[in-house]
């Protein structure tokens, strides 16, 4: 008889016995009938998909409800999933698509078209003399305000740019991952991931320019 | 290789921070990085920016949203 998942009653079984199974084996053990293991994909893989999502979304409750879609997706979907690439690609398809989805849902205003990035997206060598703040201390620069800064900095990159730096720089996936769960080439994922540092790199520049310096 | 203009290196500054770089072009990196202030510059502040995003986005569910999401899908998968 197929054994229904119970979250709540997860965290025993699921750190006991499950945590030291292999994603494929937590699949099969599924496909079997073993309908409970969600429960421990869910363990493994939430914080990973909440950053995902908030860090496109930029909002705490449409990334909570980004991980519930997820994983309704994922019970109703994952006796298919004939693992022709890893659990986790997969799983980070479904994400990123629940996660556009639910951009296209609340598409606000603050994103800026590419031609307005334009002027941060080009890399120029600036005779501007010393880049002080960067060699200052993380914990004296990630002021609340430099915190508020980053975000509002991601929140204005087109949503491909941001979702290769979320999954190259934050979730810390290969360039030829992030090019598979996107469809891009390398080349393409390392011109986006360059274009928004670079836009983040600048915006935190003139930040704490002005900040240390005054100017 | 010819010797790395201030653009190459800037150019390059990716590969170079995230390790995906040839020996050859890694030492000629480092030769204009020694001499060339701004260029230096350039590519701390750019490595810094990584980390300070790395750590802004060091970010977790919060136990409440986990019982939150936990609760919601028992009570969505109950009914299939």
């Amino acid at each position: 008889m197929e054994r229904k998942p119970n979250f709540k009653e997860m965290g025993e079984r699921a750190n006991q016995e499950l945590s030291e199974l292999s994603d494929q084996e937590l699949v099969e053990k599924f496909q079997a009938g073993e309908k409970e293991v969600l429960s421990e994909l869910l363990n493994r893989y939430q914080s990973r998909i909440y950053r995902l999502a908030y860090g496109i979304l930029r909002n705490p409750q449409d990334a909570e409800e980004v991980i519930q879609e997820v994983f309704l997706r994922l019970f109703q979907k994952l006796d298919s999933f004939k693992g022709e690439s890893s659990f986790a690609s997969w799983l980070y398809r479904v994400a990123i698509n629940t996660t556009y989805m639910k951009m296209r849902e609340k598409r606000g205003a603050d994103m800026l078209p590419l031609e307005t990035l334009g002027k941060y997206l080009e890399e120029q060598v600036e005779k501007r003399g010393s880049a002080e703040w960067s060699s200052r201390p993380d914990d004296e620069l990630l002021t609340e305000e430099a915190l508020r800064l980053i975000s509002a900095a991601i929140e204005q990159l087109p949503d491909d740019f941001k979702t290769v730096l979320i999954l190259r720089d934050v979730d810390g996936l290969s360039t030829e991952e992030v090019g598979r769960l996107l469809d891009l080439s390398p080349a393409a994922v390392k011109s986006r991931l360059h274009r928004a540092r670079l836009f983040l790199r600048k915006r935190l520049d003139a930040f704490y320019r002005q900040l240390f310096e005054g100017g | 290789m010819a010797k790395l203009n201030c653009n190459d290196v800037l150019q390059y500054m990716d590969d170079y921070i995230d390790g995906e770089m040839d020996s050859e072009l890694k030492k000629e990196m480092d030769l204009h990085l020694q001499k060339c202030d701004i260029c230096h510059q350039i590519m701390m502040s750019h490595e810094k920016t990584i980390n300070l995003l790395k750590k802004a986005m060091e970010i977790e569910p919060d136990q409440k949203m986990m019982i939150r999401i936990k609760n919601y899908l028992n009570s969505h998968l109950s009914k299939h």
